[in-house]
């Protein structure tokens, strides 16, 4: 099973989850980082990395002296990522979405691609787990294709562990399409009510069963409760703040090091889910 | 005119509720939220309600069944797996709206048109004016949106002559945290005295020198972990950060927000106090 772990609202403890699910799971296990702009399930997991690779996308190379000036390439560039300047077309590589449009455009084949350094993937061993994360390089504009790149490394057999980026748009939903189920962490506050609603809403356009974690609940009130009985969205764990968690969880170790009490709680709930009895 | 922009890297480490108070230290001010995909600022503001405005980001691709020749044309140039077969259809949630699709169907069947894909609006706040956008949920181009609010947000500060223009960041260090960049004076990067905190403070701190915007450090919770804030607080001095000070963890911060106002608004508290000081020391950098 493809288990996602994603919250809309960041920092509500989807890393945390997400190394506390994979460790108390255990042997045969996989957990893919795909928060690639700030992944962090590394820091808690320590994996000892097996390979270290670049990951690239294409961007076009305009052969001047083939170009005759047509404007089909600035034509149709979605993201005016190419413009012509006095008869002479200019590249905005970071504008560039890799889309290959304007090299099919092209009516004197002017334009190749080369590829562009855009992030490194990492897989390795964290004990009997295995482990897979992307880094985004720093400046570039869209984590998507990297995450993609990230999902495919998935073993083919036993279960996959997914932790996901915050908010509800194109990083997110790249993270989580393709999941069996996703378990969404948020708080009981405001800021994490608004969220995880758009959260629910992204989940269910997308059609990804779906059930929430609460944690830190005794730090704020009972509308999210309320808001989910209303909705129909199963709560799954309530954890309760524990400065001890916080605490570890400063010094880069899961929760199951100071509370390994929750191995066997993580363990019913994924059995639950994959059972199929969480919705 | 001075744009404080507030960012984390990680999410969740307490960028909203710096901004709200900021902006009621920094009253009549213009305050927006770029964090377009999970905007709450509003939450905390209240901000009049006025009629908004509508955001079309971008196109999107579509196959009409009735024209297409399930030639699979679609299919092999689609290079972000958008297009399904047997039969031919568009994903609505993986179309990135490039178009390549569109323009290479011999066919003639698909359509490529442009979507509604959020809102935005200004609106009077207690703290002057607040400008705040809603991407619909699973739609994409939050960059272009976050640069749109933040050109009006501009205009509005600068119509009005006010001083500051405080803005809240998305998380990360993708294209919305970029499109909110352009103009900023100091980023105020928010972190948290963790392992991940200091890794995701690094990789943000390493944008701003990219970019060549000033920044300035301010701890939350500092006290979860002493060692961990001397650290981060040695490294950001090291990369040429400013430091606003440490904000102690205070379970009063959750009930002011619970009362839906800014911090400091319900008096004063330990969190409350270093959010002030942190506004202070960071105005006097500004005004030098």
């Amino acid at each position: 099973m493809k288990l996602s772990i994603a919250s809309g609202k960041g920092g509500t403890g989807k890393t945390s989850l997400a190394t506390a699910m994979a460790r108390a799971l255990g042997p045969g296990v996989a957990l893919l980082d795909c928060d690639v702009e700030e992944p962090d399930c590394a820091l808690f997991l320590k994996p000892e990395i097996e390979s270290e690779t670049d990951f690239s996308v294409s961007v076009p190379v305009i052969d001047a002296a083939k170009c005759r000036a047509h404007g089909r390439c600035q034509q149709v560039c979605e993201y005016n990522a190419i413009k012509l300047f006095n008869g002479k077309p200019f590249l905005f590589e970071h504008m560039c979405h890799s889309c290959g449009g304007c090299v099919l455009s092209c009516p004197e084949h002017a334009i190749t691609e080369k590829p562009h350094a855009a992030g490194k993937i990492r897989r390795g061993r964290s004990g009997d787990l295995f482990f897979a994360d992307g880094l985004m390089n720093i400046g570039e504009p869209s984590p998507v294709r990297l995450i993609k790149a990230v999902k495919k490394l998935a073993p083919s057999c036993g279960d996959v562990i997914i932790d996901c980026p915050p908010g509800t748009s194109c990083p997110m939903i790249n993270a989580v399409t393709g999941s069996d189920f996703c378990l969404l962490v948020s708080e009981p506050t405001p800021f994490g009510l608004s969220d995880l609603k758009l959260a629910v809403e992204t989940l269910k356009k997308i059609k990804v069963p779906h059930a929430l974690v609460i944690n830190r609940y005794d730090l704020g009130d009972g509308a999210m409760e309320a808001w989910c009985a209303q909705k129909g969205v199963k709560i799954l764990l309530k954890i309760s703040f524990d400065r001890e968690i916080a605490v570890a969880y400063s010094r880069g170790k899961t929760m199951l090091e100071v509370r390994p009490e929750y191995a066997k709680t993580l363990k019913e709930i994924f059995t639950a889910i994959k059972a199929g009895a969480a919705v | 005119m001075k744009q404080v922009l507030i960012l984390s890297g990680k999410g969740g480490t307490g960028k909203t509720t710096v901004a709200g108070a900021f902006a009621r230290l920094a009253a009549p001010c213009i305050t927006a939220d770029c964090d377009v995909d999970a905007a709450d600022l509003h939450i905390i503001l209240s901000p009049e309600p006025v009629e908004r405005k509508s955001f079309f980001g971008g196109k999107k691709a579509a196959i009409n069944p009735d024209k297409c020749t399930s030639c699979g044309r679609c299919l092999e140039v689609c290079r972000f797996d958008a297009v399904a077969s047997a039969p031919f259809r568009i994903s609505e949630t993986s179309c990135e709206g490039c178009g390549v699709c569109a323009w290479n169907c011999p066919a003639g069947a698909i359509s490529f048109k442009e979507v509604l894909s959020g809102a935005w609006a200004i609106s009077p706040c207690r703290f002057g004016t607040f400008a705040g956008a809603r991407l619909e949920p699973a739609e994409e181009n939050s960059g272009k949106l976050v640069a749109l609010l933040k050109t009006e947000a501009v205009k509005a500060a600068e119509a009005s002559g006010k001083e500051f223009l405080i803005l809240d960041g998305s998380p990360g260090i993708g294209c919305p945290v970029l499109a909110s960049l352009g103009g900023v004076d100091a980023v105020v990067a928010v972190a948290e005295p963790t392992v991940s905190g200091r890794h995701d403070f690094l990789r943000l701190a390493e944008l701003l020198r990219q970019q060549k915007i000033k920044g300035f450090l301010l701890v939350n919770k500092w006290d979860l972990n002493k060692e961990e804030t001397e650290t981060l607080e040695k490294v950001a001095t090291g990369l040429g950060f400013g430091l606003l000070g440490r904000i102690p963890f205070d379970t009063w911060v959750v009930k002011t927000l619970l009362d839906r106002k800014t911090l400091g608004e319900d008096g004063s508290s330990l969190a409350a106090d270093a959010v002030e000081r942190a506004w202070n020391i960071l105005r006097t950098e500004l005004e030098k």
